[in-house]
């Protein structure tokens, strides 16, 4: 094999764990618990796959307030009163890698897997 | 010679444990667990060209071993034997193919399969499939961890070839007129 040969195979893996990584982005992870957050303290905690009506919520922030609708297996910001509204245009939360965040109001919105082994991953 | 092999492995197996500490200190800029540089491998990689398969192989577990109990995370030993393992087989099938000017390919196909086989043993010990998501994330960064770490090794080995003493047990494992 030549360095060449490897390097297309290294490419091809590259590109497949793009295609993966925006497949991660789609497929929602249902078994999960959205953790809201002010200012690094947890305000809320809401187990998706618990929930069966859908409800809005408040949180004050540092800066102001955000509305948070909480529908079956999913969780996002529908109204900030903050300048750049990134937090609602965000849309659902759907991963673990894109928490929500709105800087203004120091609010952020993760998703926690159900079992809570994923922090002993080796490091 | 059994004795030289013994303090040699030692040496090397000193220092992949300080890589390895030193390594499990340096926060990585993306939050992905497991997600590290895997300089550690870089021993193992050098040592399969001076030691015994055996040996290396013994270097390798027992850095698992002793590098879980410094770092304080006994769990990642779990992580380290599957993935160390498959790491050490998939080099070990690839070695013979590969050119003095190929060591890297090594770092990286070690580095890709370390990862499948930590993932593997996070959804088993977890039960949960859905750590297959960071799968890509892993091999995306394996890909450019592993060139870094075989590209060091490839370095190293061009430079102790220069040392006579050396030479010799390097060029055993590469035949003449195919170095550099």
């Amino acid at each position: 094999m030549t360095n060449r040969k490897w390097i297309f195979i290294f490419l091809s893996i590259l590109l497949l764990s793009l295609v993966g990584m925006y497949a991660v982005r789609i497929f929602p992870s249902t078994q999960a618990i959205a953790v809201v957050q002010v200012s690094g303290k947890e305000v809320r905690r809401i187990d998706l796959s618990a929930v069966t009506e859908p409800y809005t919520f408040e949180v004050m922030g540092k800066d102001g307030r955000n509305t948070i609708s909480v529908a079956p297996g999913s969780i996002s910001v529908i109204d900030a009163d903050c300048p750049d509204r990134l937090c609602v245009k965000h849309g659902p939360l759907k991963n673990r890698f894109s928490p929500i965040v709105c800087l203004p109001n120091e609010l952020t919105v993760t998703l926690e897997q159900k079992s809570g082994k994923i922090d002993a991953v080796s490091r | 010679m059994r004795l030289k092999r013994l303090s040699e492995s030692a040496i090397l197996l000193a220092v992949a444990l300080i890589i390895f500490r030193i390594e499990a200190t340096v926060p990585m800029p993306i939050a992905v667990p497991g997600m590290k540089l895997g300089l550690a491998n870089v021993v193992t990689l050098a040592a399969l060209f001076l030691l015994p398969k055996g040996w290396v192989y013994g270097i390798l577990i027992l850095r698992v071993l002793i590098g879980s109990i410094l770092t304080g995370n006994p769990m990642s030993a779990f992580y380290g034997f599957a993935g160390g393992t498959l790491c050490y087989l998939i080099t070990m099938l690839f070695w013979k193919t590969v050119k003095p000017n190929q060591i890297w390919v090594l770092g990286v196909l070690g580095a890709l399969f370390h990862n499948l086989g930590q993932i593997a043993v996070a959804i088993g010990l977890t039960q949960s499939f859905a750590i297959i998501g960071y799968l890509p994330f892993l091999l995306f960064a394996a890909v450019f961890t592993g060139t870094l770490t075989g590209w060091i090794v490839q370095l190293l080995i061009r430079r102790l070839t220069s040392i006579p003493s050396y030479r010799e047990r390097i060029d055993h494992y590469f035949p003449k007129g195919e170095q550099k």
